[in-house]
């Protein structure tokens, strides 16, 4: 047993009985319990002296659903775990929280690179702090490389090896590259340096686990962020991530995070930020074939998203990646893919594609008819995928809110025109998202328009119907396909 | 098959020991590579660590027994490579272990102490209950640029004079090498598998194999799997003298007379045999088809599979009667449990050995039992039997044996008889003693796997009623009726969610399965509705799910499909006041026809769609043939 062990009591299978019966190591160390998520299955908690004992009976199969709150959030479980002292929570998290900001303080402490670094933006001294904190903020997305996120087959030397010394500030800026965690503390020793104070923040990646902040055992924070106190309020930022100046990875958002002197609440990234618009031009070269060209913009938790994706591939590989976000495995062939900006944490990522469309004359034998195209592809992003499932358990959750747009002008092969007749829009609106698809007739062909707003966050598993009609309209309107006829003369 | 989890650590040892390695305190063989190696930041392009050398050396013993000894050097290419400084050599039944040990040599002088982990597991991933051992080493702290070389030396005996090297690796490898030092007056015979390779440099004594820049082909969808592509050497030993302790086995009818040894008297009809036959064939039970489905059901579904690879386990079936008693058994228990119940209707049955997960395994001159590692059986069909169609497409002249037909009855999803994916066109040795030999095993062509759906449409007003019969015949069936084995409720949400990919929002009203018709096949019945405007897009709407594509522009590697298939759609569409006017179509090229037919019968819309596929292996050369099938199938207007 570990110091923290979580054992669950609902399994992937329908369980008769189970019965657990722990009796703790008797050294220095205190024990305890805590049972997460225990009204489906009614455990029977005994305590016998130091030996503990839990009973549970004819427990249904436990089902993962897509998009469900991390298993630990939903599914019966019980943690035993051991604590050194004593069982106070706030305070055991209230020390891990400042040897976290003593080990970032150690990390950027009597650096004088730092100070260097600093002066050499000659930043003027009337700037407001807010802005010389973006000016340094912004400066780690575009002269350090995140290792956690590279693509790059570079290999830099590693210094703080060659020295025979633990890796600083100094080591990050003389390298020019550094994980999350190191560019994270190498903002709050820029912070510092222009007078402002930062702290480390904790944050768990709420995909997949849950900090409980009555438990005091050992937890492993996946993210940290750095704050910036302002007067009373707290800035957080996510260094070397790519996102903009106060914002923090989707995966940290909505739940408790742990800072030096307290907890707070990661705010969601609004809808806005979030975005991906693509535009491009969807052509007739050949006879049997249709070829469309886009470019999708990136920004926000998207391209973090894209950059997540692509990270710590390179070669064939990546290329393999690339060529599937252009839809490599629909029925289109891949011509290009290729990707801007992706280790450079200060642009936003574009996507480059080029995929040559299946034959569509509507008429095989060729001799009349024309062509029809759908007009929805990999440059509209579908939406969310729930596998069949009709019913739902759990809450759904969602990474994030986002916006899609899409901007795709459709030009008439040579010899035809587009089909007369009305092209009505498509508009959606829920509590949910918003969906809106426009095909608009041009003297050449058609413009195709398409915006998609998710902008719930979570969503109660009794509205799963309606979320899902939802989805289904959007997969409904996204079917929609325009057609040519010959010009007249040409048939 | 187990996870790794379920493994057992038996020898815990050299934790933490700081091993740090300066190059002059490095093995010879080491030495020399961390000397040259060559700066990581030119070769680095995807993997997280490149393989500098992979070195077997089989020292071969006079008794038989070998001494083994790996060299293996890794240069780790990037950070974090969390596995690069990881390794685990198998160590076969009986062997002694005389040397293991890991060295690190970072890229410059670090004052971390990176740690050697070293234990032995029994098991594989496999097997549960089995002999063989892993030494596990493990380098703490690898970073791009470290060197990580690991040293193997282990003495046993040789049960059959019979070695094999597997070429592959999960990192690129820059030089391999496979040496094998023979006793005075020995001889070797040798073959390369899945690649024409190169010829051995000769001493008087050792024979030395050499490749280079071997590469871990990527996974790709429809390509064959990248562990049948890895290079094998198959080497079988030709002693002066017949050793004591070990089988010499130059050809592969010796191979059958040493099993026919091994496996004498344990498929004999014992009365316990013979009355488990009667309990699971009735004598009123006389046609010989219904005698072999009813005893291969018996044993495939009563009697539970559990490996247990112990010794000389690993190879020999036990005993039939004691496969009958406890009901447990792996796939030679079964096997071999099915021959005696077989004799005892007076049906012929013979042990086939065929490798079930890898293809290409098998050489032609040099026998080598790790070229398998799995049991089926052939059954003689007698005349008169009335095999079901996808099953008689499955038997195969056995020569003198008669006509053959292949049984696996591990395999819990497969009907007696019916064609697999996972055998046919594999090579494979019938045992018939002295005369045992390499057969191919059938594939069944594309009348054993079949998918037919037949689809009722019922236009009324808006809305559009669908009715769907769906039937699959051989792996298909295989395949749909492992899965709803497996989870019922998540096979029917496989159909909704092909309906949400088709017509959203079209919710599945009827759905029930019939898991194993009598002839083998697998029926699925289903129902929904949609507007009536989506009928005339859809006239063979589940086209692209059973025959999967992929992209052809940049691929360079072969399209593989797992087996033949024939495609057999019917469809009805009744009320439809605007019904869709499709066109007849014929085409067919290279091992592939299409056949699309539509017409009208008192205002009801016929229409069929048969294709065959019975080509599996589409070259590059062959993508335009490819190209012009899946064009043919687009269900048009």
């Amino acid at each position: 047993l570990s110091f923290l062990e979580r054992i669950d009591l609902q399994q992937r299978w329908p369980v008769r009985n189970l019965r657990l019966r722990w009796r703790p190591f008797s050294g220095e160390w205190g024990s305890a319990h805590r049972i997460w998520n225990p009204a489906a299955v009614n455990p029977e908690v005994a305590q016998d002296g130091r030996v503990f004992r839990l009973a549970v009976r004819d427990v249904p199969a436990f089902e993962r659903e897509p998009f469900m709150p991390p298993d630990p959030q939903v599914r019966p479980s019980v943690a035993l775990y051991y604590f050194a002292e004593d069982k106070d929570a706030r305070r055991y998290w209230s020390q891990r929280a400042a040897d976290e900001q003593e080990q970032m303080e150690a990390f950027f402490e009597d650096d004088a690179s730092l100070r260097e670094t600093v002066a050499g933006w000659k930043l003027p001294s009337e700037m407001d702090l807010q802005e010389k904190l973006r000016h340094a903020f912004n400066w780690i997305g575009t002269h350090l490389r995140n290792l956690d996120l590279a693509t790059s087959g570079e290999v830099r030397p590693d210094l703080a090896a060659v020295e025979g010394k633990e890796r600083s500030a100094r080591h990050v800026l003389a390298e020019g590259e550094g994980t999350t965690w190191e560019l994270a503390a190498l903002f709050a020793g820029f912070a510092k340096v222009l007078g402002a104070q930062a702290v480390p923040v904790l944050a768990p990646d709420r995909t997949e686990q849950i900090w409980d902040v009555e438990v005091p055992a050992p937890f492993r924070f996946d993210e940290v962020l750095a704050g910036i106190r302002r007067d009373s309020k707290l800035m957080l930022s996510a260094p070397g991530r790519g996102l903009a100046y106060g914002e923090a990875p989707w995966w940290t958002t909505g739940v408790p995070a742990l800072l030096p002197g307290g907890i707070i609440q990661v705010p969601a990234p609004a809808p806005a930020r979030s975005l991906q618009e693509a535009s491009g031009n969807l052509t007739f070269p050949e006879s049997d074939a249709a070829q469309i060209q886009w470019t999708s913009r990136f920004s926000g938790q998207q391209a973090l998203d894209l950059r997540q994706n692509l990270a710590h591939h390179t070669g064939a590989a990546l290329q393999e990646r690339l060529d599937a976000l252009c839809g490599s495995g629909g029925k289109g062939e891949v011509e290009r893919a290729a990707a801007e900006g992706v280790d450079h944490l200060g642009e936003d990522v574009k996507l480059l594609c080029t995929v040559l469309l299946p034959a569509t004359r509507t008429d095989e034998d060729e001799e009349v008819g024309g062509y029809e195209v759908a007009v929805i592809g990999p440059w509209a992003p579908s939406p969310p995928d729930f596998e069949g499932r009709t019913e739902r358990r759990h809450p759904i959750v969602f990474p994030y809110p986002r916006v899609d747009t899409a901007r795709i002008e459709v030009a008439a092969p040579a010899g035809f025109v587009p089909a007369p007749g009305p092209v009505t829009p498509v508009v959606l609106d829920t509590p949910y998202g918003r969906y809106k698809l426009a095909i608009t007739r041009t003297d050449n062909g058609f413009v195709v328009e398409r915006g998609y707003a998710l902008t719930a966050l979570s969503v109660p598993a009794k509205e799963y119907g309606a979320v899902r009609a939802f989805f289904d309209g959007i997969r409904r309107a996204d079917r929609a396909k325009v057609t040519f006829v010959p010009a007249e003369g040409e048939e | 098959m187990m996870g790794a989890a379920a493994l057992l650590l038996l020898v815990p040892g050299l934790f933490g020991r700081p091993t740090s390695t300066a190059v002059q305190d490095l093995p010879h063989w080491a030495e020399e590579i961390a000397r040259s190696a060559p700066a990581p930041a030119a070769e680095r392009d995807g993997p997280d660590a490149r393989v500098l050398l992979a070195e077997t050396q089989v020292e071969v013993q006079p008794d038989g027994s070998t001494l083994v000894r790996e060299h293996r050097a890794v240069q780790v290419l990037r950070t974090p490579a969390p596995w690069a400084g990881r390794h685990a050599f198998y160590v076969a039944r009986d062997f002694h272990v005389r040397l293991c040990r890991a060295f690190h040599v970072p890229i410059a002088p670090t004052r971390r102490e990176e740690a050697v982990t070293s234990f032995e597991v029994v098991g594989d991933f496999s097997s549960f209950t089995t002999d063989v051992r892993q030494r596990q080493l493990g380098v703490d702290d690898v970073r791009a640029g470290s060197l990580v070389f690991f040293e193997f030396e282990a003495l046993g005996p040789q049960p059959t004079l019979d070695l094999e090297n597997d070429f592959g690796d999960a990192y690129p490898r820059s030089l391999s090498r496979y040496r094998i030092d023979l006793p005075p007056g020995w001889n070797l015979r040798y073959e390369w598998l899945r690649i024409a390779g190169p010829e051995p440099e000769r001493t008087e004594r050792a024979w030395t194999w050499t490749l280079r820049d071997l590469e871990h082909p990527r996974p790709l969808p429809l390509a064959a799997d990248p562990d049948d592509l890895e290079p094998i050497l198959a080497v079988t030993l030709l002693p002066s003298s017949r050793p004591g302790q070990s089988a010499v086995l130059d050809t592969w009818s010796s191979m059958g007379t040493w099993y026919e040894e091994l496996e004498r008297g344990r498929a004999a009809v014992t009365p316990a045999v013979r009355a488990m036959a009667d309990r699971a064939c009735p004598a009123s039970v006389t046609e010989p088809w219904a005698q072999i489905e009813a005893l291969a059901r018996y044993a495939r579904d009563g009697v539970r599979y559990i490996a247990r690879e112990i010794g000389i386990g690993a190879l020999q079936p036990r005993p039939a009667s004691a496969t009958a008693a406890d009901l447990v058994g792996d796939c030679k228990d079964k096997g071999t449990l099915l021959r005696a119940l077989l004799a005892a209707k007076n049906i012929r049955a013979y042990a086939v050995h065929v490798h079930a997960s890898e293809r290409d395994t098998v050489p032609e001159r040099v026998p080598a039992i790790g070229a398998f590692n799995h049991f089926v059986v052939a059954v003689h069909v007698p005349e008169g039997a009335t095999l079901p169609e996808s099953v008689r497409a499955a038997t195969f002249d056995g020569g003198t044996l008669g006509r053959l037909l292949i049984v696996d009855v591990t395999h819990e999803a497969l009907f007696p008889g019916a064609a697999s994916a996972d055998l046919g066109g594999k090579r494979a040795l019938l045992h018939d003693g002295a005369q045992s030999r390499l057969v191919t095993l059938p594939d069944g062509g594309s009348g054993a796997h079949r998918i037919a759906r037949s689809l009722e449409i019922e236009v009324a007003g808006a809305d559009a009623t669908w009715i769907q019969v769906s039937r699959f015949v051989g792996e298909p069936a295989t395949r749909r009726r492992g899965e709803h084995q497996r989870d019922p409720a998540a096979a029917r949400r496989k159909v909704q969610a092909s309906l949400d990919d088709r017509w959203p929002g079209a919710t599945l009203k009827e759905y029930t399965v019939t898991e194993e018709l009598p002839d083998g096949s697998y029926e699925e019945t289903s129902s929904w509705t949609t507007p009536a405007a989506d009928v005339a897009a859809s006239p063979f709407p589940f086209l692209d799910a059973d025959l999967p594509r992929t992209s052809l522009g940049k691929r360079t590697r072969p399209v593989l499909y797992p087996h033949p298939l024939s495609l057999r759609y019917a469809v009805r569409v009744h009320g439809d006041p605007e019904p869709p006017s499709p066109l007849a179509k014929e085409a067919s090229g290279s091992g592939w026809t299409v056949e699309r037919t539509w017409r009208e019968d008192s205002g009801v819309r016929i229409g069929t769609l048969d294709a065959t596929l019975e080509k599996t292996t589409f070259g590059p050369e062959e993508f335009e043939t490819l190209r012009k099938f899946w064009a043919a199938l687009a269900a048009k207007r």
